[in-house]
């Protein structure tokens, strides 16, 4: 599976979608800043990102090295591991296409076996966006394709690995909840990247129901030191509800990316007054963190800083 | 300008496909040569069997149809109809008529079947 070919088709769409307009006041997530904080809140686990994945068997290889050597192939693997876990976007939901090109009721009935007739550009030079799809109806009408249409047509003539031509039914609702009883989230939405384009309803509806899931279930961990973090860490900041999240790594000791957390709420939510007082104060770091907790955030969290008061004047007496 | 209809080089329809099931590819040759024989190139597919979505799917690779047409190379009537019907060509007279055909047998058959059932049962003995 070749992810990096499929995080630069999703960057390219990213890019050329993104371009659109929005509210520019609030940062949306290509923003760099908004791609920074989710980038180290994802975390780079070696042993999770290189996890044992059913692969053709190969001959192992075992090498002798030096410390040094050692540790350059160490940090080797850490940037291999970075490259895996570069985020899909999150876009909106691409809008339906559905423009007739001619109505001609002389056609009506060309086709005997009344069947649409489908024509496609298989030109090489054309994107797979760009690529014109009509589509002849029998009554016809010569209209656009719908994006249904054009992503069955793009994966006949120009097939992505591992995508299907129907969808997956690992989409229904029923096989989904098996699934996340499995606590399978991230092959979920691994199944999800491959199948759809990221603006597609499906794909849109699938990680929505997938980060749903994970918050009912309050196992954001699953997700932890996958590409999929700073997409849920997105969706669940964006309708500020944080509060599960932010106790789950609080919980893991990550107290970095706790603040990371509350700087990313206070940049999608700049006129809150949480964020206005936080930026009247000039407060960073821990600081931050316990602020906004006492200002907004979930009580419970703040027995984890009198644990660390605790600890601290047990470090000092 | 008749003489054009005589041009050598068409694109036509090749069929490949098995038994009871064709599938033609769209094709730039040689009237001379086999209909599925040599050709200059392949310039797109087309599926006279509707899926399960009732689709019939063509194929175009439209820069090359665009610059063989430029050059003047004839299309044949079937590829003709199916340029015309994608809105590359204009459309084919041949598929007025064979649309305005099809509306008359399928009126004629409505009428029938009415007929047919206006008509009193046939009497047992």
């Amino acid at each position: 599976m070749s992810l990096g070919r499929f995080q630069s088709r999703f960057l390219t769409v990213a890019r050329r979608l993104c371009n659109k307009s929005g509210n520019s006041a609030v940062p949306r997530f290509l923003d760099r800043h908004v791609q920074a904080l989710l980038g180290e809140m994802t975390g780079v686990d070696v042993d999770k990102v290189f996890s044992p994945r059913k692969e053709p068997l190969r001959v192992p290889r075992y090498q002798l090295m030096s410390e040094e050597q050692l540790t350059k192939a160490e940090e080797d693997t850490i940037e291999r591991a970075k490259k895996l876990l570069r985020m899909p976007p999150v876009l909106d939901q691409r809008k339906e296409i559905g423009e007739i090109l001619e109505d001609d009721q002389l056609l009506d009935g060309h086709d005997k076996d009344e069947a649409k007739l489908v024509f496609t550009d298989i030109s090489l030079d054309v994107h797979n966006r760009d690529r014109k799809i009509v589509v002849r109806e029998a009554n016809g009408v010569l209209r656009q394709a719908t994006w249904g249409e054009r992503d069955n047509m793009n994966q006949i003539y120009f097939p992505v690995e591992g995508r299907k031509l129907h969808m997956p039914a690992l989409f229904l609702p029923e096989n989904m909840q098996v699934v996340f009883a499995q606590g399978r989230h991230e092959y979920m939405l691994d199944v999800a990247n491959i199948q759809c384009d990221p603006d597609s309803e499906d794909y849109i509806k699938v990680h929505h129901e997938t980060y749903e899931d994970i918050e009912k279930r309050g196992c954001h961990d699953v997700l932890y030191s996958t590409r999929h973090y700073g997409g849920m860490v997105y969706y669940l900041v964006k309708q500020q509800r944080t509060d599960k999240l932010l106790i789950n790594i609080l919980d893991a000791d990550r107290m970095d990316d706790a603040e990371r957390l509350i700087r990313l709420c206070h940049l999608l939510h700049p006129n809150t007054d949480v964020a206005i007082k936080c930026k009247q104060k000039a407060v960073s770091g821990i600081d931050l963190v316990e602020m906004h907790l006492r200002l907004q955030g979930p009580q419970k969290a703040l027995k984890y800083f009198e644990e660390l008061d605790k600890r601290t004047e047990g470090i000092e007496s | 300008q008749t003489r054009a209809f005589n041009m050598v080089i068409r694109i036509r329809l090749a069929l490949h496909g098995c038994k009871n099931r064709p599938f033609y590819h769209i094709v730039v040759a040689n009237r001379k040569w086999k209909r599925d024989g040599k050709h200059f190139e392949q310039v797109g597919s087309y599926d006279p069997m509707p899926n399960e979505r009732k689709e019939k799917l063509v194929a175009l690779k439209l820069d090359r149809i665009k610059y063989w047409l430029a050059v003047g190379v004839q299309p044949t009537t079937p590829v003709a109809k199916l340029l015309g019907l994608g809105g590359i060509l204009p459309v084919h007279p041949r598929s007025y008529l064979e649309a305005k055909r099809h509306r008359e047998a399928k009126q004629k058959e409505l009428e029938d079947t009415v007929q047919s059932k206006a008509e009193p049962a046939p009497t047992e003995v």
